[in-house]
């Protein structure tokens, strides 16, 4: 077939599979929340509550567009596509089976990671663009957050690239159904790696960027209809995103233990996106739960804290590798 | 005789969020609390004060003989009594008006009332979209009470 | 083919970008064009085969070197009039700038050797890690230069410090 055919059907897939994931995350986070809290979600419309969505989507389709009038016209908007392209752009390497992922080049994780860090530059713009105040403090305190919680996310997804020996996200998947989850060797990884996604899509306890009650919707504020609508889409993208790349780094990707990947089959596929799921239940759980941490809380926390723990880790990691190795090849 | 326990002390290590995420994850199987409102009523407790109502006995009669203690009581001014007194002492009330939007159900006005003619509501379905109901009158065109037992004397 | 495509549509995009980035009104704007400019650099460093350098011109460049242009930007701005640039045109900076890029083009031009050829398949990153830090490749500049951004940040830290205490 024509590979530009086979590329164009590819991401169309993509954003399939985002927009679904999108459908359904927001349903879940609604209704995790509400019974965490000692509520029910919604419940009005349709069976359970299930065509809310729908009725927002309708809503947020229909909106006036309008954007403010002291507002830069230009950054206003272009800032939902630099926030929006990169987090769709990061689903490609994802990998969903043995044989679906869209984008399978040598480097995916640094790939991944390296879009994962465009969308904070779209959420200043967002915020500096719409020039209010409640804006401009959400997008100051989201990127200051994002790229403070950046450094030990890229150090915490290290130590699986040392223990599988390749950045192919589909390689380490592989070497994890040969040997061991990652996430039993590399527990401090994986718990910071959460921590840091937690931070990185900006929920609580470190969603101080759309802290409701101070800051109305942090950068967002500004934005109505369907820009809010890719702002908000894009939230959840990240969401499964960070929670893919947890569960392809440290939880096995599509692999349980002790079936080959051939008696998988189809199976892989459900296997992943069930273990995505759990993991953005745990993501929704830990929002519903904790209480917001304060600006410069995080930020020390991120700085002075975080960052050592990470390098400390990768350098005691590395050692410890190196003696076994050592004590393989000499025994 | 019941002590206080003297309060925990925070200790250095986070073991307050393994008891929240406790809580958390048991709150997911525990009932909901909130009152679904169309579908569930409220359960009032036999106290809860709602806008002021007149008490009518069974024949219809009114017990308010138009004193104006509650007009004086209310914080807010809410009761206005248009009476009339006429020339053998006796009063007719015009009009008994009532600001219920205004009112905060203080119930301060059936304290006051000497001749217990007025009570706190249990009503609280009170949303209204026609703009008649925001003041209302209570009584209109009767004769207050303390006229028709003087009727009763002089008959 | 897609080479020659993909390079004209990122050069486009870079030489756009950079005329923007010292033409437009608005700083803040100029500081997302230099961002453009980088990311077509990534794309562009792509189709020549290095991989890795193009990831890590976006991870730096776009998310670290460009952030700190955006903060600068924002910090130094006072008032709304500071966020304006005049737009002076002066024709020594344009007869000079003309001759600059006369003198690259007619070295680039002239001498063949400059131009190479892109290696078909990237490298691989073991090849990769183990030329940068190997003793007879560059883990000398390697450590030379985390050695200068230890200083630099040690230094920043200082300067930012409090100086009652």
């Amino acid at each position: 077939m024509n590979p530009w055919l086979v590329a164009l059907l590819r991401a169309l897939l993509i954003l399939l599979v985002m927009l679904l994931n999108g459908a359904m995350a927001i349903y879940m986070l609604r209704k995790v929340l509400g019974h965490a809290h000692l509520r029910l979600g919604p419940t009005e419309l349709g069976p359970a509550g299930l065509a809310q969505l729908l009725a927002d989507i309708v809503k947020l389709l229909v909106k006036e567009d309008r954007h403010p009038n002291r507002s830069d016209r230009w950054l206003y908007i272009i800032a939902p596509f630099i926030v929006f392209v990169p987090s769709f752009m990061t689903f490609a390497f994802i990998p969903f089976s043995n044989k679906l992922v869209a984008a399978n080049p040598d480097l995916s994780l640094l790939m991944m990671l390296a879009f994962m860090s465009i969308p904070p530059l779209g959420i200043f713009a967002a915020g500096w663009a719409s020039r209010s105040k409640f804006a401009t403090i959400g997008a100051v305190r989201a990127v200051g957050g994002m790229i403070t919680y950046e450094i030990p996310l890229l150090l915490s997804a290290l130590p699986p690239v040392m223990l599988a020996g390749s950045m192919n996200l589909q390689a380490i998947v592989v070497s994890q159904s040969t040997s061991i989850w990652y996430v039993l060797p590399c527990l401090p990884s994986f718990i910071m790696f959460l921590i840091c996604a937690q931070m990185e899509t900006s929920q609580t306890p470190f969603d101080m960027t759309e802290a409701d009650q101070e800051l109305v919707a942090g950068f967002a504020t500004e934005y109505s209809a369907m820009r809010f609508g890719f702002m908000y889409l894009a939230e959840f993208a990240e969401n499964f995103v960070m929670a893919a790349l947890a569960v392809t780094l440290f939880l096995g990707g599509w692999t349980l233990p002790g079936i080959s990947a051939a008696a998988l089959g189809p199976f892989a596929v459900l296997v992943f996106v069930a273990k995505c799921y759990i993991l953005i239940f745990l993501f929704m759980m830990i929002r519903g739960t904790y209480s917001r941490y304060r600006v410069d809380h995080y930020m020390e926390v991120g700085w002075k804290r975080l960052l050592p723990i990470s390098v400390v880790w990768i350098m005691v990691f590395a050692a410890a590798l190196r003696v076994i190795a050592m004590l393989k090849g000499g025994a | 005789m019941m002590t206080q326990a003297p309060p925990r002390p925070q200790s250095k290590w986070p073991f307050g969020l393994f008891r929240a995420a406790r809580i958390a994850a048991k709150n997911l199987f525990r009932h909901n609390v909130v009152i679904q409102y169309p579908k569930e009523r409220y359960n009032q407790p036999k106290r809860s004060r709602w806008a002021v109502e007149q008490i009518f006995a069974d024949d219809g009669s009114i017990k308010c003989t138009a004193c104006k203690i509650c007009e004086q009581s209310c914080p807010d001014h809410c009761i206005e009594i248009d009476v009339e007194t006429r020339q053998d002492k006796t009063k007719f009330i015009h009009s008994w008006h009532y600001e219920r939007a205004a009112c905060m159900m203080c119930g301060l006005c059936v304290e006051a009332c000497p001749f217990g003619a007025i009570r706190m509501g249990h009503d609280y379905e009170l949303a209204h979209r026609e703009p008649g109901l925001k003041s209302i009158d209570l009584l209109t065109e009767v004769e207050a009470a303390g006229a028709r037992k003087k009727e009763a004397e002089d008959a | 083919m897609l080479n020659a495509i993909a390079f004209v549509i990122l050069g486009c995009a870079i030489i756009l970008g950079a005329f923007s980035v010292v033409t437009v009104r608005n700083v803040m704007h100029a500081a997302y064009w230099l961002l453009e400019v980088a990311v077509a650099v990534a794309g562009l460093y792509y189709f020549m085969s290095a991989e890795y350098i193009a990831i890590m011109q976006l991870l730096i460049y776009v998310g670290a070197v460009g952030m700190l242009v955006i903060f600068t930007v924002m910090i130094t701005q006072r008032s709304q009039v500071d966020n304006e640039r005049p737009g002076v045109f002066s024709l020594f900076a344009f007869i000079a700038s003309g001759l600059l890029f006369a003198a690259i083009a007619y070295g680039v031009i002239k001498s063949p050797s400059l131009v190479a050829s892109a290696p078909q398949a990237p490298m691989s990153l073991l090849t990769f890690g183990q030329q940068l830090f190997s003793t007879n490749g560059w883990v000398l500049a390697f450590e030379i230069a985390s050695l200068l951004l230890t200083v630099a940040l040690v230094a920043a830290v200082w300067w930012t410090k409090d100086r009652d205490n």
